[in-house]
């Protein structure tokens, strides 16, 4: 039972940081926030006292809830989405170098957000249309990889590939005939990956479908663990691998989608954060899948809380998860095995 | 638990593999498959195990048919033990063992108490409970081989199947191997495995069944069908069977090649 305990440990532990970050991160910021203001107004909120109903919201309600409040929510789920894709990824493609992009979720969300800018759709316009791209890109993905010859998950990746660059190739036409004054940058910016533009009805969009994807993938996490032997070990050991891979994917592509169409491109968090709880509690999907989500929450939400407070303008995150995590990685990958 | 396979053909894009395969094991029975490298051996076992299933011909799993069996049900009846292979992340052997009670967990249930122990006394039962922790991808050949052995009894399935269980284990760990492969026959269980080795067949099966171009070659008891001539016809080299009085046990030589001049 050791292995068990010490998987268990590390995940309330995770779980438990993860809510000391939320509770400091409401309070950091360019508009200070005591804990004790902080406590009162959560107390007033979940306990309606009557002057809180009758009164209008004080400024420092107003930030707490309109600002921080969708901002820590999204770098959570967008932390813990990206993550669990990742793994799942990994999982279902036998692969460690597997993430979310592999297949095309990514850059289809990327000429989604591209073209809605281009059309000057507005902020929800980007957020659809980003999502809806993403989910076309992978659905493309995968008829074409069922007609594929040969093996079911190579014939997935390279059409991911593919496809993948055809959208690409869509976003840098894009970017060509775009506006330069302000179409263009407002790409780029969003190709970086950010989530200074949160805005409160984005993550009440998203959110419901990244919880639904979330608790899918938490519930047939064991089953992952089959597919990572291949098709042929998996369906003797009782499982439809090809329906079971169906619902990892659409899962996985699911929650990618929500998150990239609220925060662009956020890349790495997907490939490391998995790697890294390997390193802690294995590779059995039943611990990793948990931790994933709960370390990629926490790493992202501390980032984000570097991002916009590190220097008075706010550098976009898709480049603070880099920078810091990259070398990080590095420095983990140099480190003698075993510390498992 | 027995299984019958009648009159299977197998075409893998218009390429004939099998041909009008028919055999059948009984319980408590071993059969060795025998054949050159390529004959369709793995095909039939994907063909058994339901991985492929546009053949013609039909499979009948203890008076079931297999196609109309469910991947979950087929699995609590027939279990795999594939050559080795690395694994794409590491499990520890508790976990690769804890992976054949799957078939008995509903779609989103987590292994519980039960299966551990189920495969907990998979493990003592080939005596490697001490491997429990160890990283799978770093056993030798035998545990590893073992470890698979042990998965497939902790999957409660009564027929096992085997593609070339010691191809790629040591002398000792071959026969070892073989050995604990050879008690299950008396648990009840119904033992089907590959092997290149006719001496393997002659010790551990009770009956053959030797494929030759995607055709029966022969199909028996493997006393009255392993013959010299047979060996000839599947791998076209010259063999002897030779008595071993004080064994009481019959094996097989391969002989030099005859001088053409």
């Amino acid at each position: 039972m050791t292995n068990h305990r010490k998987s268990l440990w590390i995940l309330l532990s995770f779980s438990m940081l993860l809510f000391a970050l939320i509770l400091l991160s409401f309070l950091l910021g360019r508009y200070p926030i005591t804990p004790t203001e902080l406590f009162r107004a959560v107390g007033e909120r979940v306990l309606r006292t009557n002057q809180s109903l009758n009164r209008p919201m004080t400024a420092t309600e107003t930030v707490l809830w309109n600002i921080r409040l969708p901002r820590v929510l999204a770098a959570c789920l967008v932390g813990a989405c990206l993550s669990a894709a990742g793994a799942a990824y990994q999982g279902v493609f036998q692969n460690p170098m597997a993430s979310p992009d592999i297949l095309g979720a990514t850059a289809g969300a990327a000429f989604g957000a591209a073209f809605a800018i281009l059309m000057d759709f507005g902020q929800t316009g980007i957020v659809l249309s980003a999502f809806s791209f993403s989910i076309v890109a992978v659905a493309l993905v995968w008829m074409v990889g069922q007609r594929a010859r040969g093996s079911r998950v190579l014939g997935l990746i390279l059409s991911g590939i593919m496809i993948g660059s055809l959208f690409s190739a869509g976003t840098s036409f894009i970017k060509l005939v775009a506006d330069p004054q302000d179409q263009l940058p407002a790409i780029t910016y969003w190709l970086i990956g950010s989530l200074a533009g949160v805005q409160q009805t984005d993550v009440l969009f998203v959110s419901p479908i990244m919880i639904l994807g979330l608790l899918t993938l938490l519930l047939v996490r064991w089953r992952i663990n089959l597919l990572t032997l291949g098709d042929e070990q998996a369906r003797a050991l009782g499982v439809n691998a090809q329906r079971l891979r169906l619902l990892v994917i659409l899962s996985s592509t699911l929650i990618t989608a929500s998150a990239i169409s609220i925060s662009g491109m956020i890349g790495w968090v997907g490939l490391v954060i998995p790697h890294l709880s390997r390193r802690l509690v294995g590779s059995n999907y039943r611990y990793l899948m948990p931790l994933s989500m709960v370390f990629g929450a926490v790493f992202l939400l501390a980032v984000d809380n570097v991002s916009r407070t590190l220097m008075t303008t706010e550098i976009p995150i898709g480049i603070l998860t880099a920078v810091i995590g990259a070398p990080f990685f590095l420095f983990l990958m140099t480190q003698k095995e075993g510390t498992l | 638990m027995s299984i019958l396979v009648k009159d299977l053909s197998f075409s893998y894009q218009s390429h004939p593999v099998l041909n009008d395969i028919t055999f059948q094991v009984n319980t408590g029975e071993i059969m060795a498959l025998l054949g050159p490298n390529g004959v369709g051996k793995s095909t039939l076992f994907r063909c058994i195990l339901g991985i492929q299933t546009d053949y013609s011909g039909s499979i009948w799993i203890h008076h079931q048919e297999a196609k109309r069996l469910s991947a979950k049900v087929l699995a609590s009846q027939i279990a795999y033990i594939p050559q080795m292979q690395k694994t794409a992340f590491h499990y520890s052997v508790l976990d690769m063992v804890l992976m054949g009670t799957t078939a008995q967990l509903q779609l989103f249930q987590q292994p519980g108490p039960l299966e551990r122990q189920r495969a907990l006394n998979a493990l003592e039962r080939f005596r490697i409970s001490h491997l429990a922790h160890r990283d799978f991808d770093r056993l030798s050949g035998g545990e590893c081989q073992l470890t698979l052995i042990a998965r497939a009894v902790a999957q409660g399935a009564k027929i096992l199947l085997l593609d070339e269980p010691t191809a790629s284990l040591d002398y000792g760990n071959t026969h070892r191997v073989m050995e604990e492969i050879y008690h299950l026959r008396r648990e009840g269980y119904t033992i089907l495995f590959s092997t290149h080795d006719p001496n393997q067949a002659l010790s551990y099966s009770n009956t053959i069944l030797a494929l030759h171009e995607g055709e029966v070659a022969a199909f028996g008891n493997t006393d009255q069908v392993l013959k010299a001539d047979l060996m000839e016809k599947l791998y076209q080299i010259s063999v002897s069977f030779e008595q071993i009085g004080s064994l009481q046990k019959k094996i097989c030589i391969p002989l030099p090649r005859k001088e053409v001049y």
